[in-house]
C-alpha cells in the first residue's frame, strides 16, 4: 500500500515537475519574444522623426506638438519600457515559483503595454508626417491659390460686362479670398500648419466653385437674355406659320408656355446674377427640354400631315372598293336567295358586316370632315386614318369571305348536280345491262329496288329543283339516292351472275338428262326456277342434280374454268 | 346422252360461226353445248377465204366439243344468200305398197318426183320443202305416213342454190373434218323457232339482221313465200361508228355492244364513255346520244331497205307484222326504231332455250328444230352427230355402229345418198 502511495506520489510529483518545466519554458519563450519587441520599439528612430519638425517654425501648433511628442517619447523610453523590463524579471520569477497564472497575467499586461506603445509611436510618426507634409502642401497650395485668385481677378475684370451685376458678388468674394490668404499666412507664421492646411482646403473648394460660376454666368446670361428669348420667339412664329399653313395647333399649349417662359426670363436672370446658378440651370434645362419637345411635336405633326395627305387617297380607294364589294355581295345574295336558302348564321354574319361597314363609312365621313375643316391635328388625324384603314381591310376580307361562301353554296349545288348525273348514268347503264341480259324474269325484289332508286333519284332532283334550294335537304336526298343506286347495282350484278351460273349449270347438266330420270326431273325443276326468276334456287338445284357426276361443277363455273 | 337424238347445227355467218349441240328428248330440245368463233373468211355472207372459214369452223367446233366431251362428226348446215332460189314444185307418185299404206319410201319417191324440174346447170337442188301432201285428192296433209291411198301428191317449194356457192360451203365443212348430215335454208330454220303458227298463217316478215347481211323472208299461209338477202348488216353500223369516232373496228364493236343505242329519241346524253382514238394515246369522251346519231341512220337505212324489199316481193300488208332476230338487233332502241320506221307491229324473236337465249342463236337452234322435224316427215335418219371422245366409255362401241348401219342400209338412202349424189354430180 505504501508503495502505491509512494509510487503515486512520485508520479504526481514527476508530473508536476514536468508540467512545471514545460510551462516555464513556454513563459520564458514568451518573455524572450516580448524582450525582442521591446528592444525593437526602443530602437525606433522616434527622436529623429520628432526632430524633423525642427525644420518648421517652432511656434504655435508645431511647438505644442513637438513638446507633446517629446514628452510622450520620454515617458515611453524612461518609464514605460523600464517598467516592462522589470515585469519581465517578475514574470520569470513567478514562473520559477510555479506561479504561472500570475506570470501569464503579467505577461499579458506587458504585451498590452507594448502594443499601446507601438500604436503610440506609429501615431507620433503619422502626426509628424502630417505636420511636415502639410507644411509642404500648404506652401504649394497657397501658391496655387494665389495664382488662381489672380486669374480669377483678371477674368472678373475682363468680363465685367458679361458678368453683369454678378460682378459685384464675384469681387466681394475675391476680397474674402484675399483675407483668407492673409489669415493663412498668419497661421503658418504661427506654426499652425494643420489649421492653415484646413483653411486652405476650404478656400480651395470655394474658389473652385467660384471659378466655375464665373464661367457659367456669362453663358447663362446670354442664354437667358438672348438665345432663349429668340428661340421662344422663333418657335412661336413657327407655330403661327404652321397654323397659317393649315395645321391645327390650338389645342397645344405651346404658345402660352413660351410666352410664360419669356415672362419668366428676367427672374431667371436675377437668379443667375445672384449666383443661384443651380436653380437657374435646372430651370433653363427644363425650358430647353420643353422647347425640344415642342420641336418634336411639330415635326411629328408635319410628318403626320404628309402621311395623312398621301394615305387619304389610298384609303379612299379602299373605301370605294369595299363599297363596291358590298354592292356585289348584296346582288349575289339576292340572286342566291332566289334559289337557295342561306343558313341563318351566314345571314347574321352578312347583316353584322353590313352594319359594321356602315359604321366604318360614317367614321370615314367624319374623318373627311375633320380633315377638310382642319378640326383636328394631323397627328390625331393620322391615328384615326390608321384605325379606319385597318377596319376597312378587315371588313374587305369579311366581305370577300361572305362572297366565297355564297359561291361555295352554288358550288355545292353544282357538285350535287354532278353526283345526281353520275347516279342517273349508273341507273341507265344498269337498266341497259338488265335489258341486254334478256333474263326470263326479273326478280321482284330487284324491280322494287330499281323503283325505289328511281324514286329517290326523282326526290333528289326535286330537292335540287326547289327554290330556294336547301342544301342540307339536297345532300340527304343525294345520299339516299346514292345508297339506293349502289344497292341496285350490287343486286343486279349478283342476279346476273346467278342467272348466268344457273344457265351454265343447266346447260351443262343437259348432257346427263337422258341417263337418269332423276337428273332430268331435277333439271326441269331448275329450269322452272330459272324461268320464274329464282336464280339462286336454279343454281342450287342444277348443281345438285349433277352432283354425283360432277361434284365440283359449281366451283368450276364460278372460277370460269372450261367445263367438259 | 343418247347419241341418236343429238343434233349439231353449224351456222356460218359473216361475223361468226356458231355451233350448237342439242339433244332432243321428250319432244323438246335441250342445248348441251355451244361453240362460237369469229368469222374471218366471209364477206357479206359469201365465202371469200376457205382456209379462214375452215379455221373458224374448227374453232367453234372445238369449243362445243369441249363443253360436252364428245366429238362432233356430222352437222346440220345452214345455207343462205342471194343465190338461193325458191320455186314451187309438185310431184305425184303411186303408193307402192300392196296394202296401199303410205310409207317413208313413198314420201321419198314423191319428193324425188317433185325435183324433176328444169334447173339451170349452174344450180343445184338444196331441199324440197313440202307445203302439203295430197292423198287421193285430200289436201292439207302434213304427214301422210300410215295413211292409205293410191295416189300421193306433194306440193311444196324446191330450194335451189348456186353450185359454186354451195360447193365452197361444203368444201369448208369437209375440210373441217365434218360431214353434212343435212342442209337447211337458214330463214326457214329461223322461222321454225322465231315465228308462231298463227303468224306464219297470217303473214309475217322475218328479218334476220346479221353481221354482213340481212335476210328478209316472208311467211304466209304457213309456208315461206319469198326471201331476199340484203348485203347490209350490223358490221356496217360498226364501220360507221369506227369512222365517226375515229377508232378501231374492235373498239367500235365494243362501243356498239356496251353503249350503243339505235333510237336517238330515247338515247341518253348522260351515259358517257371513253374511246381510244386511232393514232393517238388520248381517249375521247362520247355520249350515248352522240353515238345514236351514228347508229340510227344506218339502222334506219337497213329497215327501209327491208321495207322496200318486202314491197318488191309483192307483200304490202302483213298482219303478223315484222319479227326481228339476229345478232344486230340486240342494240337497245332497235325495236323502237323499227316500229317507227316500219309503222307496223314489230317484235323481237329470242330463242327461249337455256344456254342460247340470244337472237344470234335463232338460226342455229332453228336448224336443229327444222332438221328434227324433217327427220320425222321426210324419213331422214336421226342425226347421229357426235361420238364419244373417251375410248373407254361404254357408249363408244355403240357409237360407230349406227353410222355404219345407216350407211349400209339400202332401204334408207336418205340424206347420205343425196350427198353422195351431190358430190357425184360435181365430179362427173
Amino acid at each position: 500500500m505504501m508503495i502505491y502511495v509512494i509510487t503515486i506520489a512520485v508520479v504526481i510529483i514527476a508530473g508536476i515537475i514536468a508540467f512545471g518545466a514545460v510551462s516555464r519554458k513556454k513563459i520564458y519563450k514568451e518573455v524572450d519574444k516580448l524582450e525582442q519587441w521591446k528592444t525593437k520599439i526602443a530602437n525606433q528612430p522616434v527622436a529623429d522623426e520628432i526632430a524633423r519638425v525642427k525644420g518648421l517654425t517652432m511656434s504655435g501648433e508645431t511647438e505644442a506638438k513637438f513638446e507633446e511628442w517629446r514628452q510622450e517619447w520620454e515617458e515611453i523610453v524612461g518609464v514605460r519600457l523600464p517598467d516592462i523590463e522589470e515585469w519581465f524579471f517578475d514574470i520569470e520569477e513567478l514562473a520559477n515559483k510555479y506561479k504561472f497564472k500570475a506570470a501569464r497575467s503579467l505577461l499579458k499586461e506587458a504585451r498590452q503595454q507594448l502594443t499601446d506603445i507601438d500604436h503610440h509611436i506609429t501615431a507620433i510618426f503619422n502626426e509628424v508626417e502630417e505636420l511636415v507634409s502639410s507644411e509642404q502642401e500648404n506652401r504649394v497650395g497657397i501658391d496655387d491659390i494665389k495664382e488662381r485668385l489672380e486669374k480669377l481677378g483678371q477674368y472678373v475684370a475682363e468680363n465685367r460686362l458679361a458678368l453683369d451685376e454678378s460682378v459685384r458678388l464675384f469681387e466681394k468674394r475675391l476680397q474674402e479670398y484675399k483675407e483668407n490668404v492673409r489669415l493663412f499666412e498668419k497661421e503658418t507664421e504661427a506654426g499652425n500648419h494643420l489649421k492653415a492646411s484646413q483653411l486652405l482646403t476650404e478656400w480651395s473648394n470655394d474658389l473652385s466653385q467660384t471659378e466655375s460660376q464665373v464661367k457659367q454666368v456669362p453663358a447663362m446670361l446670354v442664354d437667358v437674355e438672348a438665345n432663349l428669348r429668340e428661340e421662344c420667339k422663333e418657335v412661336i412664329m413657327g407655330i403661327e406659320e404652321m397654323e397659317k399653313a393649315g395645321y391645327t395647333l390650338e389645342h397645344l399649349p405651346f404658345r402660352s408656355y413660351l410666352e410664360d417662359v419669356m415672362d419668366e426670363l428676367p427672374s431667371i436672370k436675377k437668379a443667375v446674377i445672384s449666383l443661384e446658378l443651380e436653380k437657374a440651370e435646372k430651370r433653363l434645362e427644363e425650358i430647353h427640354d420643353y422647347i425640344e419637345y415642342i420641336y418634336q411635336t411639330l415635326e411629328n405633326e408635319v410628318e403626320a400631315r404628309q402621311y395623312v395627305e398621301a394615305e387619304t387617297a389610298n384609303v379612299r380607294q379602299d373605301v370605294k372598293r369595299v363599297e363596291t364589294l358590298l354592292d356585289e355581295l348584296e346582288d349575289e345574295r339576292e340572286k342566291v336567295q332566289q334559289s337557295y336558302r342561306i343558313p341563318d348564321e351566314d345571314e347574321t354574319r352578312y347583316y353584322n358586316t353590313e352594319s359594321r361597314i356602315e359604321e366604318a363609312l360614317k367614321t370615314w365621313r367624319v374623318f373627311q370632315d375633320m380633315y377638310h375643316q382642319r378640326k383636328q391635328s394631323f397627328t390625331a388625324l393620322k391615328e384615326s386614318l390608321d384605325a379606319i384603314k385597318k377596319d376597312i381591310h378587315t371588313l374587305e376580307n369579311q366581305v370577300r369571305t361572305l362572297k366565297e361562301k355564297l359561291f361555295s353554296l352554288r358550288k355545292d349545288e353544282v357538285s350535287a348536280l354532278e353526283t345526281l348525273k353520275t347516279l342517273r348514268r349508273q341507273m341507265l347503264q344498269d337498266r341497259m345491262r338488265l335489258e341486254r341480259s334478256l333474263l326470263p324474269k326479273v326478280p321482284s325484289a330487284l324491280l322494287n329496288e330499281v323503283d325505289a332508286a328511281e324514286n329517290k333519284l326523282v326526290s333528289a332532283a326535286e330537292a335540287l329543283g326547289e327554290i330556294p334550294v336547301e342544301m342540307g335537304k339536297v345532300n340527304t336526298a343525294i345520299d339516299d339516292a346514292k345508297h339506293s343506286v349502289q344497292k341496285v347495282h350490287q343486286q343486279l350484278m349478283t342476279t346476273l351472275e346467278q342467272a348466268n351460273l344457273a344457265e351454265q349449270a343447266i346447260q351443262h347438266g343437259n348432257k346427263y338428262r337422258s341417263e337418269s330420270e332423276a337428273i332430268d326431273e331435277q333439271l326441269l325443276k331448275a329450269e322452272e326456277h330459272f324461268r320464274k326468276g329464282y336464280y339462286d334456287e336454279a343454281v342450287y338445284t342444277a348443281v345438285g342434280a349433277v352432283k354425283r357426276k360432277e361434284p365440283h361443277l359449281l366451283e368450276q363455273l364460278q372460277n370460269g374454268d372450261k367445263v367438259n | 346422252m343418247n347419241n341418236k337424238d343429238i343434233y349439231v347445227s353449224l351456222d356460218i355467218g359473216t361475223s361468226g360461226v356458231r355451233v350448237i349441240i342439242g339433244e332432243m328428248s321428250g319432244g323438246s330440245l335441250k342445248v348441251v353445248g355451244v361453240g362460237s368463233a369469229p368469222s374471218t373468211g366471209l364477206k357479206k355472207g359469201a365465202i371469200v377465204d376457205i382456209d379462214e372459214t375452215v379455221r373458224s369452223i374448227k374453232q367453234a367446233v372445238d369449243q362445243a366439243e369441249r363443253m360436252v366431251g364428245l366429238q362432233i362428226e356430222q352437222v346440220i348446215l345452214g345455207v343462205n344468200g342471194n343465190h338461193i332460189d325458191m320455186q314451187e314444185c309438185s310431184g305425184v307418185v303411186a303408193v307402192s305398197s300392196p296394202d296401199r299404206e303410205i310409207r317413208t319410201e313413198d314420201i321419198d319417191r314423191v319428193m324425188d318426183a317433185a325435183q324433176v324440174l328444169s334447173i339451170p346447170p349452174e344450180r343445184e337442188v338444196i331441199d324440197v320443202i313440202p307445203n302439203q301432201f295430197i292423198v287421193d285428192g285430200l289436201e292439207g296433209i302434213s304427214d301422210p305416213r300410215g295413211m292409205l291411198g293410191v295416189r300421193l301428191e306433194l306440193e311444196g317449194i324446191i330450194i335451189t342454190g348456186a353450185k359454186t356457192a354451195l360447193h365452197n360451203l361444203l368444201r369448208c365443212v369437209e375440210k373441217a373434218g365434218l360431214e353434212v348430215a343435212d342442209i337447211c335454208l337458214q330463214p326457214l330454220a329461223a322461222g321454225t323457232v322465231a315465228l308462231s303458227r298463227d303468224e306464219k298463217a297470217l303473214g309475217v316478215a322475218l328479218v334476220d339482221i346479221g353481221g354482213g347481211s340481212t335476210t328478209v323472208s316472208v311467211f304466209r299461209n304457213g309456208v315461206m313465200q319469198s326471201m331476199s338477202v340484203l348485203p347490209i348488216g350490223g358490221d356496217h353500223v360498226t364501220n360507221d361508228i369506227s369512222v365517226g369516232i375515229r377508232t378501231t373496228t374492235e373498239e367500235a364493236e365494243r362501243v356498239k355492244r356496251e353503249h350503243g343505242h339505235a333510237f336517238i329519241d330515247e338515247a341518253s346524253d348522260e351515259v358517257t364513255f371513253e374511246v381510244q382514238t386511232i393514232g393517238s394515246e388520248e381517249s375521247e369522251e362520247y355520249s350515248q346520244y352522240e353515238i345514236a346519231h351514228i347508229i340510227e341512220p344506218r339502222f334506219e337505212e337497213i329497215l327501209e331497205l327491208v321495207d322496200n324489199e318486202i314491197y318488191k316481193m309483192g307483200f304490202s300488208d302483213l298482219p303478223g307484222g315484222y319479227i326481228l332476230t339476229g345478232g344486230s338487233v340486240m342494240v337497245p332502241g332497235a325495236l323502237e326504231l323499227a316500229r317507227d320506221v316500219l309503222r307496223h307491229n314489230v317484235r323481237m324473236a329470242v330463242p327461249d332455250y337455256i344456254g342460247v337465249r340470244e337472237p344470234i342463236y335463232t338460226t342455229g337452234i332453228g336448224l336443229i328444230e327444222f332438221a328434227h322435224r324433217n327427220v320425222k316427215i321426210q324419213g331422214k335418219e336421226a342425226a347421229a352427230s357426235v361420238s364419244s371422245q373417251n375410248k373407254e366409255s361404254e357408249e363408244e362401241p355403240q357409237q360407230p355402229a349406227p353410222k355404219k348401219e345407216q350407211q349400209k342400209d339400202p332401204d334408207n338412202p336418205g340424206m347420205k345418198k343425196k350427198m353422195k349424189n351431190f358430190f357425184k354430180v360435181f365430179f362427173e
